[in-house]
């Protein structure tokens, strides 16, 4: 993938680490069945780290550049409907981005994790499929 | 999207080619240049590039 943006474009300087999941049957910690925690983890932070293992050489070779993470609000306040396989996932990314900001500033890479609330997409709609799922998910959102 | 409109060329990458195609192909119109390419690829698997 690397090579490729290389070989079209001459030099990578931004790796968007978006690629993330959130499974219909993630749930609360009694709940949740372990494939399920485990496929979160292997998209939404093994993921993250491999673009960062394969991207960061490439930046290293542009001079440096920005790696964007996607991680989510649930990161800091936790979420108040169960989806822990999610939230767990997601505060790993948030921690791997301050460490890797920290680890790879003087080499002129600047890493950052955006921590969105919920958006409302049609991605989003299909998770909260219920009246019940979308009222306690509105507490989040001050406005409503 | 965003960042096209920026000025930057980008490799879409995504699990659905066809999806990460059809971005950069709109990036592409939009833009009257060849500046989007697409990739499919599976983040948590190091062996597909």
């Amino acid at each position: 993938m690397f090579a490729t943006a290389e070989t079209t474009f001459g030099k990578v300087d931004v790796i968007f680490n978006n690629a993330g999941l959130m499974h219909n049957s993630d749930d609360d910690a009694v709940n949740t069945e372990e494939d399920i925690w485990d496929l979160t983890m292997d998209v939404n932070v093994k993921g993250v780290w491999f673009g960062c293992k394969y991207g960061i050489p490439a930046l290293r070779r542009a001079g440096g550049g920005s790696i964007i993470n996607t991680a989510s609000f649930v990161s800091l306040r936790g979420a108040a409907t169960p989806q822990l396989a999610y939230t767990s996932s997601k505060g790993a990314v948030l921690a791997m981005s301050r460490e890797l900001a920290v680890i790879h500033a003087r080499e002129n890479i600047r890493v950052n994790a955006l921590c969105p609330g919920p958006l409302n997409t049609p991605l989003l709609q299909a998770f909260l499929d219920s009246e019940e799922k979308k009222q306690r998910r509105l507490v989040h959102v001050p406005m409503g | 999207m965003l960042f096209a409109r920026e000025g930057a060329k980008v490799l879409c990458a995504d699990l659905n080619f066809e999806a990460a195609s059809t971005t950069a192909q709109t990036i592409n119109d939009a833009a009257g240049e060849d500046l989007a390419i697409a990739v499919g690829v599976n983040v948590a698997n190091a062996g597909v590039t």
